[in-house]
């Protein structure tokens, strides 16, 4: 009876999880809010620059609202952490005294990009949203708490055919003298045999 | 005398490992080309496929769970997006039919590595069908888009999703490098679709730097009102 009971249990664990597709919730006023603050290209620095958050992105964060409902309190957060980033942005390009029209964020000096990062992670918590930054490939992935991937900054067009690089030429290249040694080799014996019996 | 002594023991040494190690590994490079060259596509399958057998068994389990797409009818007028459920990434929620190019597969969301194998992909950076904007497709040249060089301008690009039909009229196909941005707009907030595989020109050899582009525009189906408030 308690295996049934357990597989049961198993059973409809494993079909709620794979309830994947989410109810599209539309998009509220804060969420609004938020996504103007995201799209907004208002002059930041005493040159008259700005930045801006590329529209991938934005529509990427735009797709996730559609899936969850914001509460004011949430806006609220998001907007101060968001205000509190653009002063850190602010800083850097005027310290920097940046004269042209849009400032590189990759400019930025690295104790003020981990800020940064952590407002976004701070950002993300908030609507239940995990942030990790993986400074080896410079790859952010962002996930809900299913684990299910909200946005990733890869680029908007992939690669859709096999690319054959100098490693795969070479391990091409290194199995084929495998297989070329090992036919060499019993073409050797087997002559060598011959000669015996003659 | 003793000079041409030298140069003929050296010349006896050098032939063993001439024999043994340069004159294999010469040939097996010349083979590795050949292969490469001549089965490019056929290799790439391969590949491809075996990257399939070799992807976790439970991650099959869960994804065949989690797609069983369910086609919506609805053909014109609008839908709520409330009415609606919104995708989940690396999940079916549509399929792409053009006929001139015989090419029907399924429509995902997200175009991770493991979603590209199984189908055509939306990067999740740009709005769902139907949604009033640009919505960018790919999906592997030697798979799902094997004859995406084949649709021309005019043509007509079905796609069905869970909550309607839509078709796009080709205004625009043409190969350009991955990076040139100006084939597409993602500002644009008219409905649009642009679907794009590699592009092989040259060798096996490499990246293939360039992708063939298909741009369409919307031409009919139930456009989602958004029901943005505030």
């Amino acid at each position: 009876m308690k295996k049934i009971l357990c597989l049961v249990m198993a059973l409809a664990l494993t079909f709620s999880l794979c309830l994947t597709v989410n109810a599209a919730t539309g998009i509220n006023a804060n969420e609004k809010a938020v996504l103007d603050e995201l799209k907004s290209k208002e002059a930041l620095g005493k040159n008259g620059w700005s930045f801006f958050i590329p529209t991938e992105y934005v529509t990427a964060a735009e797709n996730y609202f559609n899936t969850i409902d914001m509460t004011d309190a949430q806006k609220d957060t998001i907007l101060g952490l968001i205000a509190e980033g653009k002063k850190i942005v602010k800083e850097q390009g005027d310290k920097a005294n940046f004269t042209g029209k849009v400032y590189n964020l990759k400019t930025m000096e690295i104790p003020a990009k981990e800020k940064v990062l952590e407002l976004g992670q701070k950002a993300c918590k908030e609507v239940g949203l995990t942030l990790t930054y993986s400074s080896k490939d410079n790859k952010v992935i962002i996930k809900d708490a299913k684990g299910v991937v909200a946005f990733e900054n890869t680029p908007i067009v992939k690669t859709t055919g096999e690319s054959f690089n100098v490693t795969s030429a070479v391990v091409i290249t290194a199995i084929s003298v495998v297989i070329l040694a090992g036919v060499a080799y019993l073409v050797i014996v087997a002559k060598k045999k011959a000669l015996f019996v003659k | 005398m003793k000079f041409r002594e030298n140069i003929t023991r050296i010349m006896k040494n050098f032939k063993k490992p001439m024999r043994l190690i340069i004159t294999p590994l010469a040939f097996a490079f010349i083979l590795a080309l050949a292969v490469l060259l001549v089965l490019n596509f056929a290799v790439g399958d391969i590949i491809g496929y075996g990257s399939i057998l070799f992807m976790r068994t439970e991650d099959y389990g869960q994804y065949d769970a989690d797609n069983m797409f369910e086609p919506s009818s609805k053909e014109s007028g609008t839908v709520n997006i409330k009415d609606i459920k919104f995708p989940s990434y690396e999940r079916v929620y549509g399929e792409i039919e053009i006929h001139s190019a015989n090419i029907h597969c399924p429509l995902i969301y997200g175009d991770s590595t493991r979603a590209l194998w199984r189908g055509a992909c939306q990067y999740i950076g740009s709005t769902i069908i139907g949604y009033g904007g640009t919505t960018m497709v790919a999906a592997h040249v030697n798979r799902h888009f094997k004859n995406l060089n084949q649709v021309e301008v005019g043509d007509f690009i079905k796609v069905t999703t869970t909550y309607g039909v839509y078709l796009y009229k080709v205004s625009y196909t043409g190969v350009h490098f991955a990076y040139d941005n100006s084939v597409y707009d993602m500002n644009r907030k008219d409905e649009n679709l642009v679907l794009y595989t590699c592009y092989y020109e040259q060798t096996a050899l490499g990246n293939v730097k360039k992708r063939f582009f298909v741009c369409a525009d919307y031409f009919s189906g139930p456009l989602i009102d958004k029901g943005v408030t505030g």
